[in-house]
Parts: structure tokens; sequence; C-alpha cells
């Protein structure tokens, strides 16, 4: 198995799991008390084990491709996968049984793969000639990543030394912010220029046009966030922040849709339907953050809000974007391992024959409905409804991971 | 010498597995040449960077170098014309769902 197949695998199980704890926990998200052993057992699963692991295995495969250079070493992204691997699964167990004294070792293994993985793309980019935009939003991405195992070793450290005179719960909420919208959301934005274009033949899509402001705003809008969280810098540079990144995330909103009106390729496949949806989810964070910035904190509906916003961030954009281009990658990659060789010699299938199209659909529906049904009862505070919801969602990405993972067996 | 219109006949087999379309209705293919046994086509893809030009390349390869006195072929990567979706034949709009 290809390396990028490794981790897209292993991320489609950490998601069925993610979303299968999500409705066992979901009575105890209500509760409206945040760093909860179990709530950070779901969170991480989801960033660590689901979205980090795509964002690692495209990167092993997108970079090649995007920038035209070979990855430095093979063999420490093999060894770093097992490190990676062993870490969120220790991580999350250690979190999800409340064992937060032993945490430093799953936060140590997961320090020292993210370590190597940062080390092998930065002798890969070293040798970068030409850098296109979505070149630079990678460098932004990993850039981020650093920093946000930074200050998540840092955190684990502190539960157990305290050695860090600062607020816990700010520190958390700035390493989530910066994973979040540094690390995973500039990927998957500098990703979709390039990808989004290629596969709907939107020519000629100018990417520099608002994509260099895009950059600017989100980037800056991301550091400038993660610094006023840390130092509870107070509201009204919060709301600053805010503004710079809605500015972003608008002109990117504005960017996506025009590379869709100008495209070719007129039908909308799945993959841009996740993406639809995500570009949506995440103009609808986008403002639930503005709004979370001008709600007293200790209004009864703000944490109902904060986690809604949570949702919506991880598993509504980030999770179903990733989930959209998985769509692409793994067949390809299958396509590539087991077709590309016949081409030309005998007939071969396409990519969209590889697996069944309406029962991709069907899941990607139930994640949608399940993702909907599970923010409207956060809200609202009916636990049936975030219990229901987070079920269907998962039904939806157990839908989705089946029939990715049949793909490797054509 | 073999015939350019059933060269292009053979390509037509060779398909962008992701689009669904073959290389000669997505226009891809610039130029097939014949010297001396050897095929000489100039080939591109609807992006620099395109993750399938190694397997496209090598289909067009395997799939001319069946022809009688086809000795070898050689297929070139070119970005000059850079590829524009006016390049796609009729028949491709409509399965792209595009009327011109």
């Amino acid at each position: 198995m290809s390396l990028p197949l490794r981790y897209m695998v292993a991320a489609l199980v950490f998601a069925v799991l993610a979303f299968g704890f999500a409705a066992a926990y979901a009575p105890s998200f209500l509760e409206a008390v945040f760093l909860t052993p179990h709530l950070l057992a779901v969170t991480h699963l989801t960033a660590l084990g689901w979205l980090t692991m795509v964002a690692m295995g495209a990167l092993y495969q997108f970079v090649p491709v995007v920038l035209d250079v070979g990855v430095f070493s093979e063999r420490l992204g093999k060894v770093q996968f097992y490190a990676y691997l062993a870490g969120v699964a220790g991580l999350a167990y250690d979190m999800g049984a409340g064992r937060m004294q032993t945490l430093a070792w799953p936060a140590g293994a997961l320090v020292l793969a993210i370590g190597l993985f940062l080390y092998n793309m930065a002798r890969t980019l070293a040798r970068v000639e030409r850098w296109p935009l979505t070149g630079w939003y990678i460098l932004a991405a990993l850039a981020s990543l650093g920093l946000v195992v930074a200050a998540g070793f840092t955190l684990a450290l502190n539960l157990t030394l305290g050695f860090v005179p600062l607020s816990q719960l700010a520190f958390v909420e700035a390493h989530a912010h910066l994973a979040a919208l540094g690390w995973l959301g500039l990927l998957v934005i500098g990703v979709s220029y390039k990808l989004t274009p290629m596969f709907a033949l939107s020519h000629p899509f100018e990417e520099w046009r608002l994509g260099r402001a895009v950059f600017t705003l989100l980037t800056g809008g991301v550091a400038a966030l993660f610094t006023t969280l840390v130092l509870r810098l107070g509201r009204g540079p919060l709301l600053g922040c805010w503004v710079i990144i809605a500015a972003g995330v608008s002109l990117y909103a504005w960017d996506y849709a025009t590379m869709l009106r100008v495209r070719r390729r007129r039908p909308i496949d799945l993959t841009q339907q996740h993406n639809i949806a995500g570009v949506a989810c995440l103009t609808l964070a986008t403002l639930l953050g503005l709004a979370l910035v001008l709600t007293p904190a200790d209004a009864e509906v703000h944490p109902r809000l904060q986690l809604a916003y949570a949702v919506i961030a991880l598993g509504g954009w980030l999770g179903l974007t990733t989930l959209g281009q998985l769509y692409k990658i793994v067949p390809f990659l299958v396509w590539t391992h087991r077709f590309a060789p016949r081409t030309g010699k005998e007939k071969v299938p396409l990519l969209k024959d590889l697996y069944p199209q309406r029962l991709a659909h069907a899941g990607f529906v139930a994640l949608l409905l399940g993702l909907v049904l599970a923010v409207a009862g956060i809200v609202t505070g009916l636990r049936p409804g975030v219990e229901a919801g987070f079920a269907l969602a998962g039904g939806g990405i157990a839908i989705a991971a089946a029939n990715l993972i049949q793909v490797m067996y054509r | 010498m073999n015939d350019y219109d059933a060269l292009l006949a053979a390509l037509k087999n060779i398909y962008d597995p992701e689009l669904g379309l073959n290389v000669v209705d997505l226009g891809l293919i610039y130029g097939i040449e014949e010297h001396d046994g050897t095929l000489h086509v100039d080939m591109t893809t609807t992006v620099p960077g395109c993750p399938l030009h190694e397997s496209m390349l090598q289909g067009v390869a395997d799939s001319l170098s069946t022809f009688p006195g086809v000795k070898r072929v050689e297929v070139r990567l070119v970005w000059e014309p850079l590829w524009t979706p006016d390049r796609i034949s009729e028949g491709g709009r409509r399965a792209l769902g595009w009327a011109a």
C-alpha cells in the first residue's frame, strides 16, 4: 500500500470512531463544560486522527505533483506514519479515559511524528524552484502545524507541571484555532485553488487575482487571532481579528463561486458537492465566530454556540471538504497503481467507475443531514437531536469509508 | 506510413480517467509525425502538473506502438500553446454538458 493510501485508510477509520464516540458521548457535550475528557477525545480523534491524517497523506501525494519536486524520504514518511498512529490512538484513549496525567506520552509520540513530517516536508520544499499560489498556502499551513504542535505539547506538559503562567483555556482556544484555521484551513483553501479549476475545467482562472489578498488576510488574521487569544487581549482586538478573517473568507467564497461559475464541466460531481457544502459551512462558522465575540461569555446560549461553531468548522467545513477530496485521491491512487499500466492496451475503467456513485451520494446526504441535526440539537439543547445527528453523520462517514476502502480491492 | 486518421482513431481509446473524455476529443494531441519507423507525438494536458500525465503519455505510446512498421513512439509533453477548453471537440463539449 502506498504511503498516501495508508494515511487515507487510517483517517477513514478514525473518522468513523470520532462520530461513533460523538454519538455515544453526546449527553456530556450539552453539560456546557468544556475540556471534558470525552469532548477532548472526540475533538482530537477528528482533528488529528481524521483530518490531519488526510492532510499528511494528501501532501505526500500532492506536493510532488503541484510543486514538481520529489518527497525527500518515503522511508521517513513510513516511520512517521506508525509513530503518528500510536500517538493518536494513545491520546484518544487517555483523553477518553480521563487519564490526563499520562497524556504527555502519546503527545510525545505525536510531537516526534509531526516533527519527522515537518522535517521531511522542509527538506522537500527546500528544492522547489517555482512557487505557485498553492505552494505558499502549503508553506503557511506547515508553519502553523509546527506552532500547533508546540502549543499542544506545552499544554499537555502544563497539565502535570503547570509551568506556563497563562490561562489554560486561553491556550486551548488559541491552539484549536491555529489547528483548524491555520494548519487545516489554509491547506484546504490552498489546495482548492489548484484542484477546483483543474477538475471543473474553469479555464482561464487567474488564481492570483484575489488569491493573493485571500492569502494575506487569512494568514495575517490567523496569526493575529492566535496572539490575541493566548495573551487574552480582549474583545476589541478579537473582533478585529475576526473582521480580517471574515474578509478573507468572503473573498475566498467569491473566488470559489467564480471557479464554479466559469467551469466548462457542467455536472457538479460528488467532490464538488462536498466542497460546496464545505464552503457554506466555512461561511456559517465564520459568522458564528463573529457572533460569539459579540455574545457575552456568560450568556446561556454561549457554550452551545461554541460547540455548534466547532462542529460546523471541523465536521462541516474541514470534514466535508477532505472527504470530498478523498473521493478523488483514493480512486486516483488505486487507478494509477492498477489500471494505468493497462491504458492503451485494453479498456480500463474511469475513476468514477471504481465506486458506486449512488451509495457515495447517500453517504454524503447522511453526513450532511446528520451534521445539520446535531448542530440543531446542540443549539436548542435537545439531546436526542444531538445523538441522532451524530449517529446519522457517523453512518454517512461509515458508508464513505466502506465505499473508499473497497476501491482498493478493485 | 500510417494513416493519420487511423492513428487518431486509436488514440480515441485513451481516456482522461477523471474527465471521462478521450485525449483526442479533449484536444490534447497537438500533432503526430512519422519518420523512419518512429512516431513523434506532441501532446499536452489540461493543466501543467496534471497528476495523470504520466499514465496518459504511456497509454498513447503503448496504443500507437502496435501499428505496422512502428519501431518506436516518442511522446513529448508540450505547453506551447497552452491548452484551453476551446480545443475540446463538439462531441466532447456535449459530454461535459458545455454548450459552445
